[in-house]
């Protein structure tokens, strides 16, 4: 089943295009991951997916829907997309923070707090229901945003680099809950920097250059080092067990 | 929900309390029990024969203007909790786009053109509040639809600066006793209350509330930033221009009234949000209503505290409330510093 269609889609910011001719389907339930070098295009890419972007009618589908006929509201409650880096302007406790989810939807309070309540615990946040927003490790806040986009119950949830500014076992965390969530029938687009992370966690991959895609398929299909050579303009090693990448990592004493 | 419903009810007795005490209090000694009658009179319940001096200083100069007094505080802090909670700037307040310096060059160009005692006074303020504002959304035009906040307030304070040099060469050119009336504009007056501003005043900031508190999620939406607000499905846009526009009439009414009180519009929102947390749900009202507490004991004290002299009521919302903020400083560090 498609969640989302993009057909054609090109973008250009002050008559610089950023995006050209992009068209790509994302499949329901899949981890579909954007890499890409600094500049490519990636979080541009997710922008026009979650109509942060103005774009033409007629080249993003959410569902059945075009992107451009749809309020706010209807694309907030059809997918939830976080931004690389949240700041919170006030004091909030978790449990606020987390009912923002709701703000799109006219269910009951009722509904809304045991929506937010198994939010939450999907995020691993429920003990600090009541602690402020201002106490809590950058982990820690990453997993907040997130039960924050679940509270959404959305069918897509659009990550931008959801691992940046967080240590390994933080950013497993955080990968660990995504695969969780595209098991419970999420659909998640993400852009990853770590490719080898991307390469585990990912079961579908775009790569883009200068606003276009090389290659979408699988970890396996994208993630070689030609791929990377001509993307990044780097050499690596790559490293498989049972078919499956464990380690992309960067030859030795290569200038860049 | 229901500590909400008790916590605005609590402040609405307590609010209507102090209104009661200021009615009270002044260089006339007027005891509660006639107070009581009077007003239990004008309501046809008794008829117990009162002094029409008493009569007339309860209700005709004290009781408007302690009326008055809680409407401006109310609509000031509440301006107030809207502005930072559209800015996410903890140093924004009612007066920021311009509106002080807007509405003192307006009513300072009405004095000094001999309107001291009449409407043309406030009239003047309010155009020179809208004028001010309008200018300012002009010049942060050109991004409008998602208009920068930093732009809308550096026009804010560009506009404020040319409106003040109007204002000061109007007190250059101004008589000693137009003079007085300025600065004593200008440092706040709750004196000239009438039961026709507090009819408009009232009408007007129940429908600002009533938008505002429905908008109340929308508003905690955006201490997330614009995109952020924008994938919760709220439209950031519009609920900012339609934010900004309510506050800025509100508060241009207020001024009108009773001058520039400074101080009520940005420490009673930092205030509340301590005391309260930052759910526009609750802190709205809960910070409109300290605001209105706040002002109706601080026009008490500018009233007795040299009488038969009258402080500008300005000065006494500084030297009271600065040193109370302070205090919630030192003692909420972590909180403010993070909110800061």
């Amino acid at each position: 089943m498609m969640n989302i269609r993009i057909e054609n889609l090109s973008f250009s910011y002050q008559n610089k295009p950023i995006l050209k001719d992009i068209s790509l389907k994302i499949e329901r339930r899949e981890m579909f991951v954007i890499v890409g070098a600094n500049g490519s295009g990636k979080t541009t890419l997710l922008r026009c997916i979650s109509g942060l972007k103005k774009i033409e009618k007629q080249k993003v589908y959410l569902g059945l829907k075009d992107l451009v006929s749809m309020s706010a509201r209807e694309v907030a409650q059809y997918l939830s997309a976080l931004e690389p880096q949240i700041n919170i302007g006030f004091n909030y406790t978790v449990q606020q923070v987390v009912s923002m989810g709701r703000i799109a939807f006219t269910t009951t309070p009722q509904q809304d707090a045991k929506i937010v309540n198994t939010s939450m615990k999907k995020a691993h946040v429920e003990h600090f229901a009541q602690t402020s927003i201002f106490n809590l490790s950058s982990g820690e806040r990453q997993r907040v945003w997130l039960a924050m986009a679940l509270a959404q119950e959305p069918q897509v949830l659009i990550l931008d680099e959801p691992t940046s500014y967080l240590d390994i076992k933080y950013q497993l965390q955080i990968l660990n809950v995504m695969r969780s969530l595209t098991d419970q029938g999420i659909t998640i687009i993400a852009t990853i920097h770590d490719l080898c992370l991307a390469a585990q966690y990912a079961t579908k991959i775009a790569m883009l250059k200068n606003g276009q895609i090389v290659g979408i398929g699988t970890p396996e299909d994208i993630i070689t080092t030609e791929k990377i050579k001509d993307v990044f303009d780097v050499e690596v090693q790559i490293y498989q067990e049972n078919n499956q990448i464990i380690g992309v990592v960067p030859k030795k004493s290569q200038s860049t | 929900m229901k500590s909400r419903k008790f916590l605005f009810l609590f402040l609405a007795v307590f609010l209507v309390l102090s209104i009661s005490f200021a009615t009270i209090v002044g260089s006339v000694h007027i005891p509660l029990q006639k107070q009581m009658f009077a007003m239990t009179n004008l309501l046809q319940i008794t008829n117990v024969p009162l002094e029409a001096s008493d009569v007339f200083i309860l209700l005709h100069i004290r009781l408007p203007r302690a009326i008055l007094a809680a409407l401006v505080g109310f609509s000031l802090a509440f301006c107030g909790t809207i502005m930072q909670g559209i800015f996410r700037n903890p140093l924004a307040d009612p007066y920021l786009l311009g509106i002080a310096s807007g509405a003192t060059a307006g009513a300072t160009m009405m004095i000094v053109l001999g309107f001291s005692l009449s409407l043309m006074m406030p009239i003047g303020a309010f155009l020179g509040a809208i004028f001010s504002v309008a200018i300012t959304y002009l010049i942060a035009q050109s991004q409008w639809g998602s208009f920068s906040n930093v732009t809308l307030i550096l026009s804010g304070v560009a506009m404020g600066a040319m409106f003040s040099s109007i204002t000061t060469f109007f007190i250059f050119i101004s008589e000693d006793e137009q003079l007085r009336h300025i600065m004593f504009w200008i440092m706040g007056s709750l004196a000239n209350s009438r039961w026709l501003w507090i009819f408009y005043l009232s009408i007007l900031l129940a429908i600002v509330v009533i938008i505002a508190n429905f908008l109340s999620k929308q508003l905690d939406a955006l201490s997330l930033g614009d995109d952020m607000a924008f994938h919760l499905g709220v439209n950031p846009a519009f609920i900012k221009k339609l934010l900004l526009l309510l506050a800025t009439i509100l508060t241009a009414a207020v001024v009108c009234v009773s001058g520039t009180i400074g101080f009520v519009g940005i420490i009673i929102p930092h205030t509340s949000r301590l005391l309260f947390g930052s759910s526009h749900k609750k802190l709205l009202i809960a910070s409109g209503f300290m605001g209105a507490i706040f002002l109706v004991f601080c026009d008490i004290l500018s009233r007795t505290i040299a009488a038969p002299v009258e402080i500008p009521i300005g000065i006494i919302t500084a030297i009271f409330g600065a040193p109370f903020f302070l205090y919630l400083l030192i003692h909420h560090k972590k909180t403010v510093g993070s909110i800061l």
